[in-house]
């Protein structure tokens, strides 16, 4: 939860009966044969999370190639995506999957009740292609 | 042309009293007064929802240009005058109206404008929002009451404008990735 903005803190089920209830569903559930383990939403700006003890087996890395690969299968607009510098592990994510920073901004987080850094990060239709035909992309 | 938006600081003050110092653009606001106050200028920019970023500062080429702000799903804004007519607002209402629906539980965002405001109607309609009604309102700026516009933009209109389409099931090597349901509440409470 250190890692996101937007959920408000403490985190009640009417947060999360808001977050399911949408007419227009933007969110994924990942499973991984056992339930739900993970979130990953384009709305349109890419955004995800994984339960801790999920996390290090490259389960996002495949949910997030799986999303982009929809989203470019479908549209050139490029994907937005942004996290706190401080989270290499999701920066990891982007950065294989081709994303480049485009800058470090300041956002109130209501999930810590504070400003935070935030860094922003563009992928490219352009780039996102020159990955998947070198193969750089499982 | 470089339109983001940011929080407001206080090295914005000079700059944001100088618009709201022109009658102009608090004509065309609610509570504004005019002649401007400083105190509640700076009071306006000290607001909760200033420092939480409900409001925003209107940054154009690194300037500040005014402000626009989300109070209880109501949406209002002003730019000075010097950057009237080119499409700084429909772009800076556009980003304030996408960080609102990014929140799930947005469905609807609402604004009024004066009656005798056509561009700031404008501005709403290029965005996508539609004429609900009219009333009657108090204008402080003009100490007089003024025919109201009233729009509104649905969650179902801004996910058609932003080109969203409803999300498919994907399956990977080992991952099923399916639309959210009513019922992962608990799940997603629980972590």
């Amino acid at each position: 939860m250190q890692w996101l903005s937007a959920p408000p803190w403490p985190y009640e089920s009417k947060d999360a009966e808001w977050f399911v209830t949408q007419d227009y569903p933007t969110h994924w559930a990942i499973e991984a044969g056992n339930g739900l383990i993970g979130v990953i939403a384009f709305d349109p700006t890419l955004g995800y999370w994984l339960a801790a003890e999920e996390q290090g087996q490259g389960y996002m890395s495949e949910a997030v190639n799986a999303v982009l690969a929809w989203h470019f299968d479908q549209s050139d607009s490029p994907v937005i995506s942004s996290h706190m510098p401080q989270n290499s592990a999701s920066r990891r994510v982007l950065l294989k999957h081709g994303f480049t920073d485009t800058k470090l901004e300041k956002i109130f987080s209501r999930t810590h009740g504070r400003e935070t850094d935030i860094q922003r990060m563009e992928l490219t239709a352009d780039r996102w292609q020159q990955l998947e035909n070198r193969g750089a992309i499982a | 042309m470089n339109i983001t938006l940011r929080l407001l600081c206080d090295d914005d003050y000079d700059a944001f009293h100088a618009i709201v110092s022109d009658f102009d653009v608090v004509k065309m606001t609610s509570s504004w007064p005019y002649p401007a106050e400083e105190e509640f200028t700076r009071m306006r920019m000290s607001t909760p929802e200033a420092k939480t970023g409900q409001v925003n500062a209107i940054e154009v080429n690194g300037e500040f240009a005014g402000v626009v702000g989300v109070v209880n799903a109501d949406v209002g804004y002003f730019i000075g005058k010097a950057f009237w007519g080119r499409g700084v607002m429909t772009h800076a209402l556009k980003m304030k109206t996408n960080e609102f629906f990014s929140d799930p539980s947005s469905t609807v965002l609402t604004s009024c404008v004066w009656h005798d405001n056509p561009a700031s109607a404008r501005v709403l309609e290029k965005n996508g929002f539609r004429k609900t009604g009219e009333c009657i309102d108090f204008c402080k700026a003009r100490n007089a009451e003024v025919q109201s516009l009233q729009f509104e933009l649905t969650k179902e209109t801004w996910l058609q404008n932003v080109g969203a389409t409803p999300i498919p099931q994907i399956k990977t090597s080992r991952l099923e990735l399916r639309p959210i349901r009513m019922d992962d509440a608990p799940a997603i409470t629980n972590y």
